[in-house]
């Protein structure tokens, strides 16, 4: 009776999340949605921009909304603020051919030749790229459930089979555990940012008298170090770092959006 | 000693003690003056400390300076007599550059005599950035700077030439570089040095020269060059021991401006605009060449295009050649040189590609061409080269030129008149417009945990019941080794017992006692089971002699009081099984 009670407790909890998850405007997203895509095909990519902008500040989004802010600024010439949509679509929607094409095209038009930096991790597990985070997580669950499973067969039968199986589920678990924590890593602390205005001054401090080091333009990507008082400690390179205002820049990760998605 | 002489000495020690109180007397202060009270940007403002009374305080720290940029200007000491009271001085001469307008108040200096600080007064310098004061042709220094043109188009460079002339000696200099938004300015080679005669002086001349281009059209303000240095200004009478020391005095920074300009950028026109026109602006020429004309079918021929000229020479694209049927094409990878004139960048692209016939006979070889920007006539213009004829004679149709891209790689498949997608236009590709696309993917984050932590738990779980199980099972047969002798007791009291039943019996007590899986053993195996378990020796072979008399009576059983005694042994015995082997 105990089991029977606690077993409909854990589904009602279960179905409760789900309502509350479900559980939203969602009218008034699509007609905001469909308002920005008219807008953006009468050629009126301001008033698209502004209203997907709204979209997404009236809570999370799909990569989809990302993309099209994307291609509303570029169509304004703002490559800084398109790159950097694209990005921010690029962690939802991570293998779509649209998106990888329009971000390329975008690059193309930017001033500054910059290599992003790329950690060992991200070479390592490099599968991580084309999946998003909810992706990576349900390859580890299903490898973690055939483990168990695995381990459970093994506690009333060990035969020659399952050990095997064991030993390579084991093998796949760690590296797909691994993956998925170097996912989340990598998406809660993207430092990542793009310059969003069409010159933006390097300097050698966090003070406009400090001598000029080097100039990024729109779209330059560049990684966050340091903030100080309205200043930002940028990295392009091993050998190029400075201060920059932090107005001319924008951060890739949204604040709240820990790990990108769901 | 002469009487005269101790005189002397004693007034020689008089006068020194004089001195001496004079100097101890003197009251130590510092003071710190400015030679003025207002000053712009680019004047230099020359501030004065003085410390009084000791020529032994450390040197003096002042605050208020931050705005500026301080060169230090030398030490000077000096000894004085003021109404008999004599006095020494040290003077410390500072040289304040301004940095940016305000008023500021500077002061007090501090120095350190001793255990104690002395600080000074305190004075006010206002800056203003008003225009910096044009040096003039009659100054020993002054800079010059000219721009080759105000009016250019979009990505048109121009020139701009710096000359500082003077003739005095300086040394460290340096040039604050131009910060305009938008505008990019490249230094041309390192700067010549030479002489030049300005309103009848001999000067001599620095002259450096920089590439100006802006990306975007509109109009830019180009502010004054601002050169610093230190100057060495020569004394105009000997000293007084004449011409040892006579030389130079001690440096002095100098600061000098240049003019300012204003370049205006035009759009390129849209008129005109050729479709393949890919943003090339300036003078460009194009040679193109085809080495050797005739060659054997299968053996390559080399056509070069060579495009040089100055303007935006990062632009020159990438020259197309057009092959003609029955020719294989093998490009070759370009090669870009870019160096400084004195009339902006210099460019030079070479590109060369390998034609193989595949079959004698003679082809004709379209011309290359290419479209640029001309300022200076404003207009579009397109270079073209002659077109080659090539002739191929009757030979080898297997070679192929080595260090050459594949035809693969570079224009088509071999052997067939497949061409390159040509790339007419760029631009984005449209929006999403689905709006399943609206929201992120989710999960229910309690699905999500549940999925990753329920299979461990029911793993735990099935190894928790497990476990407890066996526990219990281990349990069982305790319980049951506990009850063992009350059970033999028990049958031996019963009215079944017989000597058969009693053999069974023991060996059933035997066997749940020492948890044993069962069978059948003998008195001497019985006797080596009790002692391996740690039974007293005495008291197994007692069970053993029991037990083998026990197998006799089985056979003969003897009477019923015979059989009693036996069962009562037996009783005894068990009991002490049972004490000894717990």
């Amino acid at each position: 009776m105990k089991w029977n009670a606690l077993m409909i407790a854990v589904l009602m909890l279960l179905v409760q999340g789900t309502a509350l998850v479900s559980a939203e405007p969602v009218h008034d997203r699509e007609a905001l949605f469909f308002k920005a895509n008219e807008a953006y095909r009468a050629e009126r990519f301001q008033e698209a921009a502004q209203t997907y902008e709204q979209l997404i500040d009236s809570g999370p989004v799909g990569g989809d909304v990302y993309y099209n802010l994307g291609n509303c600024y570029v169509k304004l010439h703002r490559f800084g603020p398109a790159l950097l949509n694209y990005e921010r679509a690029h962690v939802l929607i991570p293998r779509d051919a649209d998106l990888a094409y329009n971000s390329n095209y975008t690059m193309k038009q930017t001033l500054d030749k910059i290599w992003p930096e790329r950690h060992f991790l991200d070479n390592t597990f490099f599968w991580t790229d084309s999946l998003t985070l909810l992706e990576t997580g349900m390859v580890f669950a299903v490898i973690n459930v055939l483990l168990w499973t695995l381990l459970l067969i093994r506690l009333w039968r060990r035969s020659e089979w399952s050990f095997y199986a064991l030993l390579v589920c084991t093998a796949v678990w760690f590296v797909s555990g691994a993956a998925l924590g170097w996912k989340w890593y990598a998406l809660a602390h993207d430092s990542r940012a793009v310059v969003v205005v069409d010159e933006a001054r390097v300097l050698a401090g966090p003070d406009p008298q400090d001598t000029l080091l080097f100039k990024l333009h729109d779209g330059a990507m560049v990684v966050r170090e340091r903030r100080e008082s309205g200043w930002e400690l940028i990295r392009v390179s091993k050998d190029k770092r400075g201060w920059i205002r932090a107005d001319q820049l924008s951060a890739i990760r949204r604040t709240g959006d820990p790990s990108g998605d769901g | 000693m002469a009487p005269g002489k101790k005189v002397i000495i004693w007034f020689l020690c008089f006068v020194l003690f004089c001195f001496w109180t004079a100097i101890v007397r003197a009251e130590i202060g510092v003071e710190i003056e400015l030679d003025r009270t207002d000053a712009s940007t680019s004047d230099l403002a020359t501030l004065q400390v003085t410390v009084s009374g000791t020529q032994s305080a450390s040197p003096p720290r002042i605050e208020g300076t931050e705005a500026f940029r301080v060169t230090r200007g030398g030490t000077s000491t000096r000894m004085e007599i003021v109404n008999g009271m004599m006095s020494a001085a040290v003077d410390y001469t500072f040289y304040l550059q301004p940095l940016k307008k305000g008023s500021y108040i500077i002061g007090p200096a501090t120095v350190e005599v001793g255990q104690r600080t002395y600080s000074s007064n305190r004075v006010t310098l206002r800056v203003s950035d008003e225009p910096v004061q044009q040096a003039s042709p009659s100054s020993p220094v002054f800079l010059k700077a000219s721009l080759s043109k105000s009016l250019v188009y979009r990505e048109e460079p121009a020139v701009l030439t710096l000359k500082l002339f003077y003739n005095v000696r300086i040394s460290n200099l340096s040039l604050d570089k131009w910060e305009v938004p938008g505008m990019e300015f490249a230094q041309i080679g390192k700067g010549a040095e030479y002489q030049s005669v300005v309103s009848g002086e001999p000067f001599q001349v620095v002259e450096v020269r920089y590439i100006v281009s802006a990306a975007k059209p509109g109009t830019y303000a180009i502010p004054p060059a601002i050169m610093q240095m230190s100057v060495y200004q020569e004394r105009r009478r000997p000293g007084l021991f004449g011409d040892f020391f006579f030389g130079v005095t001690p440096s002095r920074p100098l600061t000098v401006s240049s003019n300012g300009f204003e370049l205006t950028v035009k759009e390129l026109p849209s008129e005109g605009r050729p479709a393949d026109f890919s943003g090339l602006v300036g003078s460009f020429t194009l040679e193109t060449s085809l080495d050797p004309t005739e060659v054997m079918a299968g053996d390559s021929a080399t056509v070069t295009a060579v495009l040089s000229g100055t303007g935006n020479v990062r632009r020159i694209p990438e020259l197309r050649l057009q092959e003609p049927a029955g020719v294989k094409k093998y490009a070759d990878q370009p090669s870009l040189d870019i160096k400084p004139e004195n009339d902006g960048y210099f460019g030079k692209k070479t590109m060369k590609w390998a034609l193989v016939p595949k079959n004698a006979g003679t082809y004709t070889i379209p011309s290359i061409s290419v479209s640029y920007f001309e300022p200076v006539d404003g207009a579009y213009k397109r270079l073209s080269g002659r077109p080659m004829v090539l002739t191929a004679k009757p030979g080898n149709i297997t070679a192929k030129p080595e260090g050459w891209l594949s035809p693969e790689t570079s224009e088509g498949k071999i052997g067939s008149q497949k061409k390159e997608v040509e790339l007419l236009g760029e631009d984005i590709l449209p929006i999403h417009r689905s709006a399943a696309g609206l929201n992120p993917p989710s999960m229910n984050p309690i699905l999500v945990w549940t999925v990753f932590l329920f299979p461990p738990f029911l793993f735990a779980g099935a190894v928790a019941s497990r476990t407890l199980l066996r526990r219990n099972r281990s349990k069982t047969h305790v319980l049951r080794a506990r009850k063992a002798a009350a059970g033999f007791i028990a049958h031996c009291k019963s009215d079944e017992c017989d000597a058969a039943s009693l053999l069974n019996a023991w060996r059933r007590f035997i066997s749940e006692r020492l948890t044993l899986p069962g069978g059948y053993f003998g008195p001497a195996e019985c006797e080596a089971l009790l002692i391996r378990k740690g039974l007293d020796e005495k008291v197994a072979e007692n069970a053993r002699n029991l037990m083998e008399q026990l197998e006799y009576t089985v056979f003969s059983p003897g009477n019923t009081d015979a059989r009693s005694r036996l069962a009562q042994e037996w009783i005894r015995v068990v009991k002490k099984v049972d004490k000894g082997l717990k």
